[in-house]
């Protein structure tokens, strides 16, 4: 039985919860506008690029690192080029992601026949995360592009979320809104790519979405919630790592998940039972 | 081709599919639900999962934790913009905590582990006559309801406050189309993976509503280019064995959209260049 005492001071706990803490902070950060612009659905569809983005990577003989960022933001600007001045993005998205990730069955099943066993191990990080696994090297990576799309969205909230909320008093002060759209989805490609390598492409979603989701039921201010999707995000992700450190077979991707989504749950119930409460 | 039974059956069953998921898919997108679709979808085979690490046999997981998602997800509260962006992010956690219970459930069970990425990426082959029967009964049911619902189901989704002061039951009519979306992807998702079910719900009805704008000739035209994907991707991957179906029927998908994309572009070009 693991200890509390020994798990803090192992090496690949401290590497798994700094880079885990990155990871709440940028997606905290990112996933609060994603949720008041609508837009999770494109984080729902970079999961996906990002198996079929490190699958061509592993077959061309890139790093995974290098292989995620690049296909996760060139398909961010990419879907969101494709989907703007259009009546149903979200179609346009799910169709153009449906055949990345068949892109991704093709990639996966020629690289079951050049017989290299890797791939499937690949893929099943990719999908599902391995926080405990991280080489030094990613961590330096990790942080270096943290630290890029922190000051980024420190640049861009402010006329980001202004757009957001007022599109056409947005359009009419001046602001660019296009061009905007645009750099905010290279970032939350570039969170996206940050993220699969340690919650896993299947659990991002959940990452971005419960605890913005969480912050924007508790205040009304864009800003605060922000920082309170920030704590609430690393609070998961410092409690599910512990939890998976403890334990035998709960794997860290899923315990922060978890976390993370019951505390949208139980806010969500909160929030409701007293909105109830007040409108009698 | 018609020779191989196991073809006969992925004919039979990707017929069936295309039919019932080109309709659906078609209202999901008229919806703009297609992430909601693309959740039913992801869900189901972690369900699968859990019950199999409870011992219970994974159809009930499969068909339980759609109808639960679609329960949760699926619920319209009141049509301002701020309850719209709580959905999605309602839709985003119920997808991924039934991943990480889907994840937990395959560390403790490591069998599973081989069975994630068919119960993913999936294909029409190994299709059984009695999955055939099974998605036959189960698709023209939810069809059917579809058909019988898709009046004021549509009249909800273009005008949801006029739906209301019509009097019509717009929370009732949204909460049962995704019931029934999520029966379908339930029934076919643990045969055909989770990837060729939203692809035949989002392709089909994407293209055809670029293609037509005249409402239920555009439904009929999805059906109609769902059976085509589906056919030809059969078709591809048989005659060419190194693809995958989910690539083959994606791919053709992936064609007929762009082509469907240059089409809706060329008129608009005409009419710039003769203002010109």
């Amino acid at each position: 039985m693991t200890t509390l005492s020994s798990l803090f001071s192992s090496h690949f706990f401290l590497v798994a919860l700094l880079v885990g803490s990155l990871v709440g902070i940028i997606c905290g950060l990112v996933g609060t506008v994603l949720v008041l612009r609508g837009e999770l659905f494109t984080a729902d569809a970079l999961s996906h690029v990002a198996f079929t983005g490190a699958l061509a990577a592993f077959l061309v003989g890139l790093s995974t690192g290098v292989g995620l960022v690049l296909s996760c933001v060139a398909c961010a600007i990419g879907l969101q080029l494709l989907g703007r001045r259009n009546a149903s993005a979200d179609s346009v998205i799910g169709t153009t992601f449906a055949w990345i990730l068949g892109l991704g069955t093709l990639l996966l099943s020629l690289s079951a026949v050049s017989g290299n066993g890797a791939s499937g191990a690949t893929s099943t990080a990719i999908l599902f995360g391995s926080l405990f696994t991280i080489s030094t090297a990613s961590v330096t990576f990790t942080s270096l592009c943290s630290l890029v799309v922190v000051v980024a969205m420190m640049l861009l909230g402010r006329p980001l979320i202004f757009s957001t909320l007022d599109r056409p008093v947005a359009i009419a002060k001046g602001v660019h809104v296009e061009a905007l759209a645009t750099m905010f989805s290279g970032l939350v490609g570039l969170t996206a790519a940050l993220a699969v390598q340690s919650v896993g492409a299947l659990l991002l979603v959940g990452l971005l979405a419960a605890p913005a989701g969480a912050a924007l039921k508790l205040t009304r201010s864009p800003f605060t919630a922000m920082g309170l999707s920030v704590a609430i995000a690393v609070c998961c992700v410092f409690g599910g790592t512990v939890l998976a450190g403890l334990s035998t077979f709960v794997p860290p991707s899923a315990a922060i998940t978890l976390l993370a989504a019951s505390t949208y749950g139980i806010v969500a119930v909160f929030t409701s039972v007293k909105g109830r409460h007040h409108g009698h | 081709m018609w020779s191989y039974p196991y073809l006969r059956h992925a004919l039979i069953a990707g017929s069936i599919v295309a039919i019932v998921a080109g309709a659906l898919g078609w209202v999901m997108v008229l919806r703009r639900e297609s992430f909601l679709g693309h959740t039913l979808a992801m869900v189901s085979f972690p369900g699968a999962g859990v019950a199999l690490a409870f011992g219970l046999p994974p159809q009930v997981g499969y068909y339980l934790s759609t109808a639960l998602a679609a329960l949760v997800a699926g619920r319209r509260g009141s049509t301002q913009r701020s309850a719209d962006s709580f959905r999605d992010a309602t839709t985003g956690t119920v997808q991924a905590v039934a991943l990480a219970a889907g994840l937990i459930a395959i560390s403790a069970t490591p069998s599973f582990v081989d069975a994630t990425t068919s119960l993913l990426f999936g294909s029409f082959l190994g299709i059984t006559s009695m999955d055939v029967i099974v998605i036959g009964i189960v698709g023209a049911t939810c069809l059917l309801a579809t058909i019988a619902m898709a009046r004021p189901l549509i009249l909800a989704t273009f005008d949801a406050t006029f739906a209301e002061a019509a009097g019509l039951p717009v929370a009732k009519l949204s909460a049962s189309f995704t019931l029934v979306l999520a029966l379908v992807i339930a029934s076919t998702s643990q045969i055909t993976g989770a990837l060729l079910v939203f692809a035949l719900l989002v392709m089909p009805a994407t293209i055809a509503q670029r293609l037509v704008t005249r409402i239920w000739v555009s439904g009929a035209v999805s059906v109609g280019l769902a059976l085509a994907i589906v056919w030809i991707g059969i078709g591809c991957s048989f005659f060419v064995p190194v693809l995958p179906l989910g690539f083959s029927i994606t791919s053709v998908g992936m064609v007929l959209f762009l082509a469907a994309t240059a089409v809706q572009l060329r008129p608009l070009r005409t009419k710039v260049a003769v203002a010109i």
